[in-house]
């Protein structure tokens, strides 16, 4: 963890930078060269995501933004980065924005990342949004299985629709979501509550494993939507 | 100093981050809701399962298993595995269609009914209960039959399909190919209407078989017809038509149009 931030005022963009190891590279870089870098890193994030076949979800010729407030690395070689913020539109008009109290790479080059106390939000064109909450999200690249967990909460505005577990891991490369633990989905029109999920096929299957129990109410109850107002 | 050449990295993983929202996002885990027919009042159908519940929006199904119930208002359907289907392309995604596998319940008011296999349609408001041992029961009495029921709940009436037998509560017995049974609006039997190789069978003993029956409950009467048969004991009544008055219990062999004699042979003791 830092233990020796910086105050001076920096660019937006430009993370705030925290030595801790004394071993670690001290070659000096200007603020300018910095964001440049993560311009460059942001186009590295397009062609990661094409390479994972999901290019049609993030855009080479939309605005990033990028913000950090902290970078260090530890003596165990890990990196830490705090208030990490990172925003952008999607090809298809999305507009996303993840933050993160506090993020945590292994080490360098390890491909295994934790975020923590995350938050995520993507806005369609039609305002609706889908809301991401977890206490820690790990990724780890050689599997493309990120892992969710503590009070995650995915809240679907366009539904008014909840989902509730402590546990969840998403396999991005082929499209599952995989909840092993119990999990709740609220709307007007839909109670659901089952001792774990399965997803696949981009969402459009599910498989609820254990006692699970299904509400689906009328729709003249369904007046409380946001879809509908 | 920071690894600037970290960065990239980091925000590849954090894509990925936001790659799990689009995902989720792409999931839509709403995107189909579905919900219980619009009938009045509209009542929320809840489906519970012991095993597992399976949500298929491309093909637009609900598939629970083990112990699966669906329950809405006073119907409820029972199974060892249940599939409620609706349209994936309609909107608001109704149920239209619910299906049951072994071990079959079903509870629609006063009507209760069981077999193998079910398929009930929640538009026309039908059940199909398919056998073996398919039966149906109400305030009357209980219905089977070895290949199928058919219940049309707006029509009032249930159909029973091969070797179908009726055990009415008052201990008269009902057997034909096939059986009729029309109810009034409490789901009480109102007429029976058997048809081919029919058997009545009466708590004293005496039975009828004829080609077809009609029974009508208000009255209380029964009318046979085609290659009567009537025996109480060592008596026997034949005919092309009879009558009984189950209130007197005084059974009437009836002329025929076509002139066939009435034939009858009784014992005294």
């Amino acid at each position: 963890m830092s233990d020796s931030q910086h105050s001076d005022k920096r660019p937006r963009f430009a993370p705030r930078v925290t030595q801790i190891d004394s071993s670690a590279s001290t070659r000096p870089r200007s603020v300018r060269a910095q964001r440049n870098r993560l311009i460059l890193g942001a186009s590295l994030v397009i062609i990661g995501i094409a390479a994972l076949g999901w290019n049609s979800f993030l855009s080479e010729d939309k605005t990033i933004e990028i913000s950090l407030q902290t970078v260090s690395k530890t003596k165990s070689a890990a990196i830490e980065m705090t208030g990490a913020r990172y925003a952008g539109t999607t090809q298809t008009g999305k507009q996303y924005v993840i933050t993160a109290d506090r993020a945590v790479e292994k080490e360098a080059g390890s491909g295994e990342i934790s975020l923590f106390d995350a938050n995520g939000v993507v806005t369609d064109t039609r305002n609706q949004q889908t809301r991401l909450n977890a206490k820690q999200a790990t990724y780890l690249s050689s599997t493309s299985i990120m892992s969710l967990s503590g009070d995650v909460v995915i809240y679907q505005t366009a539904h008014d629709m909840t989902l509730k577990t402590q546990y969840a891991e998403a396999d991005i490369e082929n499209g599952k979501f995989d909840v092993p633990a119990e999990v709740t989905i609220q709307s007007p029109r839909m109670n659901l509550i089952a001792d774990s999920m399965t997803s696949k096929d981009q969402g459009l299957y599910y498989l609820f494993g254990g006692r699970s129990k299904l509400t689906l109410k009328p729709k003249q109850a369904d007046t409380t939507s946001p879809a509908n107002r | 100093m920071i690894q600037v050449s970290y960065l990239p990295l980091f925000f590849r993983q954090a894509s990925i981050f936001i790659l799990a929202l689009g995902f989720l996002s792409i999931a839509g885990f709403g995107v189909h809701q579905a919900s219980a027919q619009s009938t009045a009042p509209a009542q929320e159908l809840v489906v519970e399962a012991s095993t597992s519940l399976e949500w298929d929006q491309t093909e637009g199904i609900y598939r629970a298993i083990g112990d699966a119930k669906a329950q809405q208002g006073s119907q409820t359907i029972q199974a060892d595995e249940l599939t409620a289907s609706y349209d994936p392309d309609a909107d608001g995604g109704d149920i239209t269609k619910i299906i049951g596998k072994n071990n079959v319940r079903f509870v629609d008011g006063s009507q209760k009914g069981q077999g193998s296999y079910l398929v009930y349609d929640q538009i026309s408001q039908t059940y199909l209960l398919d056998g073996p041992a398919a039966q149906v029961a109400g305030p009357d009495g209980t219905a089977s039959a070895l290949t199928r029921i058919f219940y049309d709940k707006p029509a009032a009436k249930i159909t029973l399909t091969d070797d179908a037998e009726i055990i009415l509560t008052d201990g008269r017995e009902l057997a034909a190919n096939l059986i009729y049974v029309l109810l009034d609006e409490n789901q009480n039997v109102s007429k029976i209407e058997a048809r081919g190789d029919v058997k009545v069978t009466q708590p004293n003993g005496q039975t009828a078989n004829s080609d077809n029956a009609d029974y009508d409950k208000i009255g209380n009467t029964a009318l046979f017809t085609g290659n009567v048969i009537i025996t109480e004991k060592d008596s026997v009544l034949t005919g092309d038509r009879a009558e009984i008055d189950f209130n007197t219990g005084i059974s009437r062999m009836l002329s025929s149009s076509s002139g066939q004699r009435i034939k009858g042979r009784f014992t005294t003791r």
